[in-house]
């Protein structure tokens, strides 16, 4: 059962909604344990499920701590009412923990990783394949991590999590996340993802952008892609023009 | 057949990026090799799917926010630079890029016309209680079935429309290959280096930073 909890949690963002976000996905993947403990049919098991259907949101990759120790609760037959207050209270910090180290830290590591074995290498299926292997690694383990500290402590798992190495694992992550982007960066700046090689008079034009780029951070994606569109509108311009 | 394996892709792709699994095969790095593969351009499709990458990095799938969908847009990009035959030059991997960059907004649209769907789909047949286990197991699945199908769709319509306005747009073409090369070069690094901020804020943070621009540097000077 607990494998099947496990499976279903890759699903659990499937009828993802602006009402309930992962609400029924929760219920879905929890369903399981569910059927288990409250039987097959009847009331009970209708009641369970639509109090599980409710709004929840955390990062995909965390839920299984949530779904763990939902589903240790309820075979321990806590109060409902329990259940419901301790989802609320960790959905928020698990979806903040989440999206720092995974969407922020991890994610980003591994695909810079993967850009710069295919600027080095021009071996685009070892690039591809490496940063699957790599990332999934760590994205399988959290999960399964996840789903057992849950299943293990239950109520108790917010102990567990704040005793997790998480933050010390994305102190090592962050600095390498910078070290390939450094590395990234001159071979992009020197045309490597288009095959060619810029003379190093044009090489200072990304050069200045990136140093652009570094002081806007994140907001310089607008402009980045508003000047590809109008090199490339310009070069059916310059046809009329001539 | 190439199209019909290019098609299942952007189902798979449009599946992975939220509703199952997010095994990261939606990643524009990942997509579009495959999509390069599946129509006998991997090179192409990988490197206009690293530039989608490199533009992508500091797009953040954080709560309820809404992002553009940039696998089944380096799944249309890919495949229809593979499909138009077109040679790997500049100016081809920027209209590419361009047309992805489009799609992106596109395909994202239906994310989002998805999701409100996934709501009434969710809700429907909930009032009754009767039954609510197999009602939420099947709106689950259903729901994740029409995302599969959106997804193919998407990626029918790109190629459709995207193969005769790629050979179009490369044939026009006027100014010279540089531009082109030079256009993604720029806008690459830009937003690579706008993702500094969220590594090197901290001190060791900058170190390897500095580390990081020397081994690259060198790496450059001798490719």
């Amino acid at each position: 059962m607990v494998w099947r909890v496990f499976l279903r949690s890759f699903a659990i963002q499937g009828s993802w909604n602006y009402r309930t976000l992962q609400g029924s996905g929760f219920a879905y993947a929890l369903m399981p344990v569910l059927r288990w403990v409250h039987g097959s049919e009847g009331d009970r098991l209708q009641d369970a499920v639509s109090r599980h259907t409710t709004l929840f949101n955390a990062h995909p990759y965390l839920s299984g701590v949530v779904l763990g120790a939902v589903a240790r609760m309820e075979a321990d037959g806590e109060d409902p009412a329990l259940i419901e207050r301790f989802k609320v209270a960790l959905r928020g910090s698990l979806g903040t923990l989440g999206d720092r180290i995974i969407w922020a830290g991890w994610r980003p590591a591994c695909v810079l990783f993967g850009l710069l074995v295919l600027l080095v290498t021009h071996s685009a299926g070892a690039a591809v394949i490496l940063f699957l292997l790599i990332y999934n690694s760590g994205h399988l383990a959290l999960r399964w991590w996840g789903l057992s500290i849950g299943l293990e402590h239950g109520l108790h798992v917010g102990e567990r999590l704040r005793r997790a190495p998480l933050t010390r694992w994305h102190g090592v992550v962050v600095p390498a996340a910078a070290l390939l982007l450094g590395a990234a960066l001159p071979l992009v700046a020197d045309g490597a993802l288009t095959g060619t090689r810029l003379s190093a008079g044009w090489a200072l034009w990304p050069a200045a952008a990136a140093f652009v780029g570094w002081r806007l951070g994140s907001a310089v994606r607008g402009p980045a892609i508003i000047l590809l569109a109008l090199i490339a509108a310009a070069g059916f311009l310059f046809r009329i023009g001539t | 057949m190439s199209v019909a394996a290019l098609l299942v892709l952007g189902g798979i792709v449009a599946l992975d990026a939220t509703s199952f699994g997010q095994l990261m095969l939606s990643r524009p790095l990942v997509a579009g090799t495959l999509a390069g593969a599946l129509v006998g351009a991997p090179l192409e499709g990988a490197l206009v799917g690293a530039s989608l990458e490199a533009l992508s990095l500091t797009v953040l799938p954080v709560g309820a926010s809404r992002y553009p969908d940039t696998g089944t847009a380096a799944v249309a990009a890919a495949g229809t630079l593979g499909l138009a035959g077109s040679e790997a030059t500049a100016p081809a991997l920027l209209l590419a890029l361009v047309y992805g960059l489009a799609w992106q907004r596109v395909a994202g649209a239906t994310v989002v016309a998805g999701r409100y769907l996934n709501e009434r789909m969710v809700r429907a047949g909930q009032p009754s209680r009767a039954r609510m286990d197999t009602l939420i197991e099947h709106r689950h699945l259903e729901t994740m079935l029409l995302d599969v199908i959106r997804g193919v769709v998407i990626t029918a319509a790109a190629v459709m429309a995207g193969v005769p306005l790629l050979l179009m747009a490369i044939e026009r073409w006027a100014l010279p290959a540089n531009m082109a090369a030079v256009a993604i070069a720029v806008s690459t690094a830009a937003v690579l280096a706008g993702a500094v901020p969220l590594f090197a804020e901290a001190s060791r943070g900058r170190a390897f930073l500095v580390l990081g621009l020397l081994c690259g540097s060198i790496l450059a000077l001798i490719r």
